[in-house]
């Protein structure tokens, strides 16, 4: 399908942390490939390692708490993981931007908003303090918030939540990048807001050719915006595919849970189905497959070994014994 | 999963559990030099519904519209304003403190942060405990039993009952929570947002949950939630709310089917659903919510609405009957 090359290229990531326990293992092998334009989605529960991927390839762990222990992460043919933090701190916020969910915290309350996106255009683009606050006011326009010559000068606590992620959004773009990573944009905020600021990171994907690795608990907001996605669980991959064929054809015992236990809109049901348990800490993860304990299908092979990630047609990877004789069918 | 029964539903008011009539609930807040400017926030401005024997009344709305003051207020967690709350034939207002206490055996709250609302120096046995110590005269064994008793029906195990609440799980310390709230046998519980903060696959868990205790207690619910997926797969009325207003209230299979109210259309079009292949006519709402201290005259909605009219902007609209049991305060559905 895509013969240009990835932009990002994600392979064998395993990211520790040192807790008193010794270290615990967050992300445990993830490989994928992010291609301009596109919008690859990583969606998983609480603890399943999505957000400290993200935080991986933008070099962001703590320093002596979280380190990539294995793996490559490839930025534009560039390892993130060789290069110097003068390097790293050119590419970010440059060519990889990042926005995260609670973009309150983000910012920084005692600085104005047009102080701060001001900064960013000065530190990458060289622009002068004038220049660089006439560009924030045209940003900001960009994405869509009224009265922007008068936003600049506001700080942080005076803009709603919903604002303040589009001054993110805004800041973010600001410097024409490559990759942009959200990790769960839209989870602080009200529905009606949400729906605003999707609509507004598609358009912005179709214009500025950027990619997108969207970070999300929410299969409605990958429904939406995303055109491949990975399926994480308790640290690893479980299921690889186009977003068509991945709500067409859910095939790991995870994915199908995930996606019938959600009370939606559009049907009737007396009773949800449920997942039973929770997921493994990770000081305690099963030798097999880690879904095996909540399982429905698991049967003694999943608890002995560790299923791959077996091919079950069009690009769809799925990590369950049950499809391991790669038939496409099943 | 036991049968569910279809419940039966009875107009009658023999049936009412509550009766909330033209509540009000208004916070000052002091601005300027010695607090010399005062202004009123109208967190809820005059609502009226009505929550019968097993039933589920969904609340739902955005953040700042008023939904939980309104189910605190109905428990007198925060003192209302004006307006009456008639429980099982008591006017809630009128008891004293201490009838209050006593009362409030039979109102009970869930709240949405489990981990808060729960005493970190507390075991759980001994949060299981204190409302039995403080409401009944059962006896230290008793107590130990019938504290076992609600860990089993929550879904807890007897080994959890000596531990504390940062040892569980987020929908673990939901279940304590749900356990603590029908450890009386309450006939009302107010549920504000119980499943928020856990993840989709334990929300499902607490979910069937509290169903299937309200068909065991006969218990009703206010099930407050800012989720419209999961409001309509509890409830079995729904009412919007904006602004401190309910705008829309019908049965939650109506209210599905034929949204009237502008703003419920624009609210159920914002939801992302899960199928790519679904095609979408969303309404994109502009700009944000009004400050409630400063509410815009006339429908509050009218500055967001599509459909606004030289009406809208100068009268609040009624609340009228546009269907049988299908509420909508909108101009649009006025008889002329």
């Amino acid at each position: 399908m895509n013969v240009a090359e990835p932009i990002l290229k994600v392979s064998g990531l395993c990211t520790e942390f040192r807790t008193i326990d010794g270290a615990v293992r967050a992300v445990d092998g993830v490989d994928f490939e992010l291609y301009a334009g596109e919008t690859l989605g990583i969606v998983g529960e609480s603890g399943c390692g999505k957000s400290v991927t993200a935080l991986s390839i933008m070099q962001l762990l703590q320093k002596g708490v979280g380190k990539v222990v294995e793996g490559e992460i490839l930025f534009d043919g560039r390892d993130m993981l060789r290069i110097s933090e003068k390097e790293l701190r050119d590419i970010r916020g440059r060519d990889i931007a990042m926005i995260f969910q609670d973009s309150m915290t983000s910012l920084d309350p005692v600085f104005t908003i047009g102080f701060q996106m001001s900064e960013v255009l000065r530190r990458h683009k060289g622009m002068k303090k004038k220049e660089a606050m006439a560009q924030a006011v045209k940003l900001l326009e960009a994405v869509g918030i009224s009265r922007p010559d008068e936003i600049v000068r506001s700080y942080p606590h005076e803009l709603s939540g919903g604002m303040l992620q589009r001054v993110m959004i805004a800041m973010g773009l600001s410097c024409d990048p490559r990759l942009l990573i959200a990790d769960e944009p839209t989870t602080a905020l009200d529905v009606t807001i949400q729906a605003q600021i999707l609509d507004l990171m598609s358009n912005l994907k179709t214009e500025y050719n950027t990619g997108i690795l969207m970070i999300t608990h929410n299969m409605g907001v990958v429904a939406e915006v995303c055109d491949r996605v990975l399926v994480m669980y308790a640290g690893y991959v479980v299921e690889v595919a186009e977003v068509k064929d991945l709500f067409a054809r859910p095939s790991h015992p995870y994915t199908l849970g995930l996606l019938q236990c959600i009370p939606r809109l559009d049907e009737d049901r007396e009773v949800l189905d449920t997942i039973s348990g929770t997921v493994p800490p990770p000081y305690a993860m099963p030798a097999g497959c880690r879904f095996a304990p909540r399982c429905p299908y698991a049967k003694p092979e999943c608890e002995a070994s560790r299923p791959e990630l077996y091919p079950i047609g069009n690009g769809h990877l799925c990590r369950c014994f049950r499809y391991k004789e790669g038939t496409t069918n099943a | 999963m036991p049968d569910m029964p279809v419940k039966e539903k009875t107009a009658g008011t023999e049936n009412q559990l509550l009766t909330v009539d033209h509540l009000k609930t208004y916070f000052t807040s002091r601005k300027g030099l010695f607090g010399r400017d005062t202004s009123v926030v109208r967190a809820v401005d005059d609502v009226s519904f009505t929550v019968s024997r097993c039933e589920t009344l969904g609340i739902v709305g955005e953040s700042g519209c008023g939904k939980s003051t309104m189910g605190r207020s109905v428990l007198r967690l925060i003192e209302p304003t004006e307006g009456s709350v008639v429980f099982d034939g008591v006017d809630v207002r009128g008891l004293s403190p201490e009838e209050m206490r006593k009362f409030r055996k039979r109102m009970q709250i869930v709240f949405q942060d489990p981990l808060s609302s729960l005493d970190p120096r507390y075991t759980i046995e001994r949060t299981l405990a204190e409302p039995l110590r403080q409401h009944t005269n059962m006896s230290k064994a008793e107590i130990h039993d019938r504290v076992l008793e609600l860990m089993d029906r929550v879904g807890l195990q007897a080994f959890h009952a000596a531990k504390y609440p940062h040892e569980f799980s987020g929908g673990q310390r939901q279940r304590i929570g749900i356990a603590r709230a029908i450890s009386l046998e309450p006939d009302f519980i107010v549920c504000d947002e119980p499943v928020s903060a856990l993840d989709v696959s334990i929300q499902s868990q607490v979910l069937n949950l509290l169903r299937e205790l309200q068909h065991q207690m006969n218990l009703s619910y206010l099930f407050i939630s800012h989720d419209l997926s999961v409001v309509k797969y509890i409830s079995d009325r729904v009412a919007v709310m904006y602004l401190g207003h309910i705008v829309e209230m019908a049965e939650s299979k109506e209210l599905f089917a034929h949204k009237l109210h502008p703003y419920t259309q624009a609210l159920t079009s914002a939801i992302p659903i899960p199928d790519p292949l679904q095609k979408k006519d969303r309404i994109v709402l502009e700009g944000n919510v009004p400050n409630p201290a400063n509410p815009p005259a006339g429908c509050p909605f009218h500055e967001r609405c599509k459909q606004c009219m030289a009406v809208c902007q100068e009268q609040m609209p009624a609340m009228r009957e546009a269907a049988p049991g299908h509420y909508v305060s909108c101009h649009l559905y006025d008889t002329h």
